[in-house]
């Protein structure tokens, strides 16, 4: 086995069999689900079970209203009962719809402090529903939707539907994010993985057997295979969320999700020169720093870096083609999350998506480079960290 | 042809000249000593010989021609700076390194037994390398440098941290390999193991050869006009002594130019003194140590 092998197979196992894998595996589909489900608990417990009142002495309402688990509607004979009901805080709001609504078109409606938007909602849904009664029913259904408002960006054919944004829209965005804290866990073991080297004072017994090459090539290779794993273990977990989501639990935005394949494929091809650029740097500082602690701190200013887009994607909806968007999109630690902030809003040209692959592999490549020379410069300076002027003044 | 060859050798680190002119060769099977004081440029020596540095000038070969990394199979390296895996079990981590020197794992596992039970390391396989001891931790790093069964092994500091059971220990390990034909150079500040194991030696000073050659022969050198001689009586009166100097139980007698031991030795079985020791006074390396490089 080449000695490439065998350092990447060593760094490997070293990786896969730290506890801290076990957690990085769990943590991002944890970290999803308990915010989904904290999402969902803070809704539950916002909601309370709310009584609505209605009187119709004019039986205008032939299909009353409907509530669900949190919201119950009560039919009164009169206005007096109903306000009986409400002044003993049996119910929070009555409606009146008076016997010449179908003429008036005014109905009253008294409550005793808020009433929640869905109890509104719900009641007028209902009246309309029997206003429509007569019309056919693709008619009728249509009517009840309302109006469907997407936004269009002027020199671009994707619409965003504002009133329901789905899941497709939003993939791009979710894949980057995935994207983004893969590279960072891959990243920050690229540190220290070397700075590890470092810290146990190996490099020069290592590079007495192996070449400072094979030796980086191999950690990368042994750090990916460790990443791939966990990225096919976060992959496998999300794709088994979805089929439990669309399957048992019958969740319909999931059913519907309809994936971009043009916008994954473009991203792909910019996320691998990214990636390359994001390794030699990390590479880069793995050899300068001084430990393993010290590479994590600095790792976390990649980081830092990697996630800017998406705290500018107001910004790209305002302006997906402003020049700091576009700015982004090239540069290659923010270009995949760029690009993908900016695809929930436009269709970003093919020849951007190239252009940022192009940057990010010619910066790969010098970055590559210089990792190397940072490496041979620093590898044998234990205890030290490195002075850029003083690589500069001396060559290895 | 020489195991390694090292010729007009010159590195710089900026404005620092760390080798200015080191020039030596190492006869293939014996213990070669490298020697300096402190920032000599012994371990820059040492690393542009296995390529770690490029030079500046110079020429270096080793094992036959340039460095290769097919030949770093064919050498052990301890450097001054010992590492291993911490947090590894020490077995797994000695047939790691083991096998980047060539080794199937298999290989590395067989050969490494007997060499756990002569350094008593053997009921400590399975620690981590960090819960063993320095001392432990050191044989260990002799164990990685020699697994692999090298022709030619390059130790800087060898018996450092070691205690005098396991430098014992240690030291006999080198010499049987010298007698296996095994070429070994050494770095070292202790001297008086340089005097006992060493064949041949050179010594640098500030990147420069001082002294070079046979161990023996630059004592003789060194040596000045004088002889120890250890008596069962009183030292009686001797012509040609210019000096008597009490060192530790013998005398060391400081002859002028015209006499010679022999005279000496003549005088004294003439007058019937009982003589238990009687030798050419030859200075420790310590003192050519001391004496080449305050000369410089």
């Amino acid at each position: 086995m080449s000695k490439m092998w065998l350092v990447a197979e060593h760094q490997f196992k070293k990786e896969v069999l730290k506890r801290g894998f076990l957690l990085a595996i769990v943590a991002m589909p944890f970290f999803l689900g308990f915010t989904a489900f904290m999402g969902w608990l803070t809704e539950r417990m916002s909601q309370q079970t709310t009584a609505v009142g209605y009187v119709d002495p004019g039986q205008f309402l032939r299909t009353p209203p409907t509530g669900d688990d949190h919201l119950r509607f009560v039919p009164f004979a009169s206005p007096a009962e109903a306000r009986a009901a409400l002044e003993a805080g049996e119910i929070a709001a009555y409606y009146v719809l008076p016997a010449d609504y179908p003429q008036t078109r005014q109905a009253e409606l008294m409550h005793n402090g808020q009433v929640s938007s869905e109890a509104t909602e719900a009641f007028v849904r209902a009246v309309r529903a029997n206003l429509l009664a007569g019309q056919p029913p693709e008619v009728a259904t249509r009517a009840l939707e309302g109006p469907r408002i997407s936004m269009l960006a002027m020199d671009s054919r994707r619409a965003v539907p504002l009133d329901a944004p789905g899941l497709e829209q939003f993939l791009p965005l979710l894949v980057a994010l995935l994207f983004a804290f893969w590279v960072m866990t891959v990243a920050a073991t690229l540190v220290g993985a070397i700075a590890d080297e470092k810290q146990n004072r190996t490099v020069e017994i290592i590079i007495s057997s192996v070449s400072p090459g094979q030796m980086m090539a191999g950690k990368i290779v042994g750090v990916m295979g460790m990443a791939l794993l966990l990225a096919a273990s976060w992959v496998g977990l999300l794709l088994g969320f979805a089929w439990f989501g669309a399957n048992v639990m019958g969740w319909e935005w999931l059913q519907d999700l309809r994936i971009n394949g043009r916008d994954l494929a473009l991203l792909s091809l910019v996320a691998l020169p990214s990636f390359l650029c994001l390794a030699a740097l990390m590479v880069a500082l793995g050899s300068t720093v001084v430990d393993v602690q010290e590479g994590q701190q600095v790792g976390a200013v990649a980081f830092l870096v990697l996630f800017a887009p998406i705290y500018l994607v107001f910004l790209f909806a305002t302006n997906p083609n402003s020049p700091l968007a576009i700015a982004l999109s090239l540069f290659p630690l923010t270009s995949v999350t760029s690009l993908a902030a900016r695809s929930i809003f436009m269709e970003v040209p093919t020849a951007q998506f190239v252009a940022a692959a192009l940057v990010a592999l010619v910066c790969g490549v010098a970055l590559v480079w210089l990792a190397g020379k940072l490496f041979r410069a620093n590898m044998l300076r234990y205890g030290q960290g490195l002075r850029l002027g003083r690589m500069v003044r001396r060559g290895a | 042809m020489y195991a390694v060859e090292v010729s007009r050798l010159k590195k710089a680190f900026g404005a620092t000249q760390a080798v200015a002119d080191v020039s030596f060769a190492v006869e293939k099977g014996e213990i070669f000593g490298l020697l300096g004081p402190n920032g000599a440029g012994k371990t820059t020596t040492i690393r542009l010989m296995l390529d770690i540095f490029k030079p500046d000038a110079g020429d270096v070969s080793i094992l036959g021609g340039p460095m290769t990394e097919a030949k770093k199979n064919r050498i052990g390296y301890m450097p001054e700076e010992r590492g291993l895996y911490q947090e590894m079990p020490l077995e797994a981590c000695l047939v790691y390194l083991a096998t980047l020197k060539g080794l199937s794992k298999a290989e590395a596992r067989r050969r490494l037994q007997p060499y756990l039970e002569r350094f008593d390391l053997a009921q400590h396989r399975d620690k981590k390398v960090k819960e063993l001891s320095k001392g432990m931790q050191q044989k260990a790093q002799i164990i990685a440098t020699v697994l692999h069964g090298p022709e030619l092994l390059i130790m800087d500091e060898p018996f450092s941290g070691l205690d005098p059971v396991n430098t014992q220990l240690a030291k006999d390990l080198l010499l049987e390999l010298r007698r296996q034909g095994v070429t070994i150079l050494m770095s070292t500040h202790i001297m008086h193991q340089v005097e006992e194991m060493c064949n041949r030696i050179v010594l640098i000073n500030q990147g420069r050869n001082v002294l070079y050659g046979e161990v023996a022969q630059i004592q003789r050198q060194y040596s000045g006009h004088a002889v120890r001689v250890r008596l069962a009586g009183e030292l009686p009166p001797l012509a040609g002594v210019q000096a008597v100097v009490p060192l530790n139980g013998v005398v060391q007698l400081m002859l002028d130019q015209r006499t010679t031991p022999q005279d000496i030795l003549q005088q004294l079985v003439s007058r019937h003194c009982a003589v238990e020791q009687f030798e050419i006074a030859l200075p420790s390396l310590d003192e050519i140590f001391i004496q080449a490089v305050s000369q410089q």
